[in-house]
């Protein structure tokens, strides 16, 4: 009795406090809440089953499938499942067992089909499907010929990215880069191709250098600078007709020029007056107006999306560093300040982050700048990595690396951890750009 | 209490032994007044106390009587002295008488003659004289145990009055003493109904507060219990979550983000409701993912901590 | 090595100076380029001078023409081509001895233009190794125009990184590949 009481005394001054606390849970008890903050980052699993051909008069030489799966995973943002995993290999989404691809970790499924439409066109028909909700969240069905299948199954990619990350796809676009050939012929490229480094199409061919190719914001045109005429010389050609002219051939540099976003002026580099200098032509009239005046070298100017202002690049501080100008003008402001040598920016189109060549202790690597923060983060860790290049959607960066004695594509995620090399490349590869979207979508 | 119960569980049945056995002999005292051997039972310790209570009496009594004895015995011995002292006399001289006698006989030749005579005179004399000496002491010996006699008979009776009064008080005493036994057995056993009662009661009170105290213990032992029992029916549903949660792997503000389920019975999900959630659909998708991957939740140990409405509050701790 | 290099340079140029470097591949040229390029040939006209002091300065070699002086292999300008610093466009002394030699022998025959080819190594990005090129150009150009060279003889273009003297991607490629190449054009 005595040492009940005394227990229960020296209980006394915790038991208010158990009560009070278990009045508060049994108060909380109403709405329960429960706070998620682990997980793992990763991509996002899905699977992508050949599409059935078997229909076809004609044996279908493009795997579709293959295109789709090789780009989701270039992304960064999904992680195709190899296929030798698959349980099943529906075509139709009336035929997927969904338990048996959850049970496999898979969150989306893509099915599809390629059949006979009429003569010379072909039915291509895919379902991207939710394995957890069990339903179809996309569906389409394009009439296509034969030639446009590989652009069918980017188009296809892209639509599967938007729906998944509410970010237009940028795989149904092209990249332009210049290759040079290494042999005795020494002959310079200028190539446009499809994102996944297929396709490719020559848009130039010279004994001389060939450089600095620009996209125009229609995607019509490009760009470039040739040496063709044993100097530096920008011209401006039309992919589709072939049409090229001489837009600057100034004495000195006539180099690295940018397309506005609006299409109309080009920004460009000239030392006609000395040093090198931005300018802004305007394309139409040809009218030129000097940007800086700088005695140092000022170089590589990049728009920024909407039009207002201009990176570049300027060793006016002893170093090579990037610098913003309005472009209408006015007093150039330094950006970066971390390591000795950043040159060669793009810019996201969202204005967010601007991309750059990066030099440390000899070795140059692509390094992503956030504006907002100022942040520098090392993207790559290569030796010689050069010319990045933002996808339209901004998610991607495209650049050079050296292999061996020659130069490679490769595309990387804005975090660095998804890098993949463009595949079937012959010679050396340099100065990738990424064009713009094909067209703007409703 | 409880503890130290459960600890020691005979010490709980050696105390409900203890009651029971208390209840028992109440019971037992109870019917007691009705049934015989009880009575008799009684008597018997009547009689001792009025043992105890006679000694003192008898002690006195037996005094007497004792004495009473001994002065018969001394009588007695008196007598038989007195007897044994005229035999040893007569004896004697019947011895001195011989011896005289043969003294005479000796000198009877030389005095026989000449003391002849005066001889059987002295003898006559001193026989006479003798005889006159013992019939005074026989008569006074008489006379003295006549009057021994009768006074032992008047002691006797003396006696034997005080004693039959003697013995009327002392029943009377001893009725009173009974009876004031009696009364006060009779408090005393009201009294002991009294305190047993009352200890029952105190004893039941306590078993009460016991009780009460281990219920209340066990009540704050089930919530400590179900408390327990409930975190780690939560910690299981973030944990099934959380490890199905596969964040975007690209980056980008990843805010936090609301969303509401609906479970039925077994932890199936029914519903996903999205409250506020900025972030891009990659994010959100990456949300909605992790509860549909986590279906069916995980089942609480008790029904009772089934909650068929759960926020879920995402937030990367980075 | 080095005058069989030069033969083949020289001839090179020789098929080149025949017809203009414009030609070469025909570009849809415009007005204000034809412009622009026929301002250029004024000023490349604007050479008497210049070549009267090559006829003084040159006397004691008046016996040689120019392209002869060009193809002597022990000359002191067979050798063309000078080496920079990694992201400099300072000459060294011995090359600036080499360039006194160039510049003297071009000051003394005006019948002489130059190109100054600009290089780069392949380190960094291009248009930036353009200009740095630009700049190795236009430093030799001031020395050559000091020691006499007429302006008018002298032009610079920077291939950057470009066209590599020496393909490989270490010190030895590419302090080779950090130069200003001579071209020598005799009218």
């Amino acid at each position: 009795m005595t040492t009940m009481y005394l227990n229960f005394m020296k209980r006394s001054f915790i038991y208010p406090l158990f009560f009070m606390l278990l009045w508060i849970s049994q108060q909380a008890q109403a709405v329960i809440t429960i706070e998620i903050t682990e997980g793992v980052e990763g991509a996002i699993p899905v699977s992508v089953v050949e599409f059935d051909s078997s229909t076809l008069p004609v044996q279908l030489t493009t795997d579709m499938a293959e295109i789709i799966t090789n780009n989701l995973n270039r992304s960064g943002v999904f992680k195709v499942l190899n296929k030798d995993e698959y349980p099943r290999q529906p075509h139709y989404s009336k035929d997927v067992d969904y338990a048996k691809w959850r049970a496999i970790g898979q969150e989306y499924l893509v099915v599809g089909r390629v059949l006979n439409k009429s003569a010379g066109l072909l039915d291509v028909q895919f379902q991207l499907l939710d394995v957890l909700k069990q339903k179809q969240l996309l569906g389409y069905s394009f009439p296509v010929r034969l030639l446009n299948i590989r652009s069918t199954a980017h188009e296809i990619s892209d639509l599967i990215y938007e729906k998944i990350t509410g970010i237009q796809g940028a795989f149904n676009t092209r990249i332009a880069y210049i290759s040079a050939r290494n042999d005795k012929s020494r002959k310079y490229v200028l190539q446009v191709a499809d994102t996944d480094g297929f396709n490719p199409h020559t848009v130039l061919e010279s004994d001389e250098p060939l450089m600095s190719p620009s996209w125009s914001p229609d995607g019509q045109s490009l760009a470039y600078v040739s040496f063709e005429n044993k100097r530096a010389e920008i011209f401006i050609q039309h992919l589709a007709t072939a049409r090229r002219s001489k837009v600057s051939g100034f004495k000195g540099i006539n180099g690295a020029p940018n397309w506005s976003p609006d299409g109309k002026s080009l920004a460009l580099v000239l030392s006609k007056d000395r040093s090198p200098d931005i300018y802004i032509m305007d394309v139409a009239s040809k009218k030129l107006t000097r940007l800086t005046t700088h005695r140092s070298i000022d170089t590589e100017p990049v728009w920024s999306a909407d039009g207002a202002s201009i990176i570049f690049t300027s060793d006016r501080s002893g170093s090579p560093q990037l610098y913003e100008i309005p472009s209408t003008g006015g007093q150039a402001k330094r950006i970066t300040f971390e390591g000795g040598y950043n040159t060669a920016a793009d810019l996201s189109p969202d204005g967010k982050n601007t991309v750059m060549v990066y030099g440390e202790g000899g070795s140059y690597k692509i390094a992503l700048l956030e504006r907002e923060t100022n942040n520098l983060t090392l993207l790559t860790s290569g030796n010689l990595d050069e010319s990045p290049s933002f996808s339209p959607n901004g998610r991607m960066v495209l650049y050079a690396s050296t292999q061996g004695n020659k130069g490679v594509l490769y595309m990387i995620s804005l975090d660095g951890k998804s890098r993949h090399k463009l595949s079937d490349q012959l010679g050396d590869i340099r100065e990738p750009v990424w064009g713009p979207y094909k067209k703007v979508r409703q | 209490m409880l503890g130290t119960l459960k600890r020691h569980p005979r010490a709980l049945l050696l105390s409900l032994a203890l009651h029971l056995f208390v209840i028992g002999l109440a019971l037992l005292e109870f019917s007691g007044e009705t049934v015989k051997p009880v009575v008799s039972k009684q008597s018997l310790v009547d009689q001792t106390i009025k043992a105890e209570i006679i000694d003192q009496k008898q002690l006195d009594k037996r005094e007497l009587e004792i004495k009473k004895n001994q002065d018969q015995n001394k009588q007695q011995e008196l007598d038989k002295k007195r007897n044994d002292q005229a035999a040893k006399k007569r004896a004697d001289e019947l011895k001195k008488k011989k011896v005289l006698e043969n003294r005479k006989k000796t000198e009877a030749d030389n005095k026989r003659k000449a003391d002849a005579l005066k001889k059987k005179k002295a003898e006559d004399a001193a026989a006479a004289k003798k005889k006159k000496a013992e019939a005074i002491q026989k008569a006074e010996a008489d006379q003295k145990r006549k009057a021994d006699e009768a006074k032992v008979k008047a002691e006797e009776a003396k006696v034997k009055a005080q004693k039959e009064a003697e013995a009327e008080a002392e029943r009377k005493r001893e009725e009173a003493i009974k009876k004031a036994e009696d009364e006060k057995r009779k408090q005393q056993e009201a009294a002991e109904k009294a305190e047993r009662e009352a200890r029952l009661e105190a004893e039941a009170e306590q078993r009460r507060k016991e009780a009460e105290l281990k219920a209340q213990l066990a009540a704050e032992e089930r919530q400590r219990e179900l408390d327990s029992k409930r975190n780690k029916y939560y910690s299981l549903i973030k944990e099934k979550i959380s490890r199905n949660w596969r964040q975007p792997a690209n980056a980008g503000d990843k805010p936090l983000c609301e969303v509401q389920v609906v479970q039925g019975p077994g932890g199936i999900i029914l519903d996903v409701t999205f409250g506020k959630c900025p972030g891009t659909r990659e994010y959100r998708l990456s949300v909605e993912a992790a509860v549909l991957k986590s279906d069916p939740l995980p089942e609480p140990e008790e029904k009772e901590l089934f909650e068929r409405n759960i926020i879920l509050k995402f937030k990367p701790n980075d | 090595m080095n005058k069989i290099a030069g033969i083949v340079v020289l001839s090179f140029l020789l098929l080149a100076g025949c017809a203009p470097p414009q030609e070469d591949v025909a570009p849809e040229t415009d007005q204000d380029m034809a412009i622009e390029q026929t301002e250029e040939m004024s000023g490349g006209s604007a050479t008497p001078i210049a070549g009267s002091d090559a006829q003084a300065t040159g006397l004691q070699q008046d016996t040689l023409t120019a392209q002869e002086l060009l193809e002597q292999a022990d000359s002191p300008i067979a050798s063309r081509v000078i080496y920079f610093e990694y992201d400099s466009a300072k000459v060294s002394d011995d090359s600036m001895a080499l360039l006194e030699s160039h510049g003297d022998f071009i000051a003394a025959n005006g019948n002489v233009n130059v190109t100054l080819n600009g290089h780069a190594d392949e380190r960094g990005s291009r248009e930036y190794n353009i200009a740095l090129g630009d700049r190795r150009a236009l430093s030799v150009r001031r020395i050559l125009l000091f020691q006499g060279a007429s302006s008018d003889q002298l032009e610079t273009v920077s291939y950057g990184e470009e066209q590599p003297a020496e393909l490989g991607h270490d010190e030895a490629a590419w302090s080779k590949n950090r130069r200003v190449e001579l071209q020598y054009v005799v009218r």
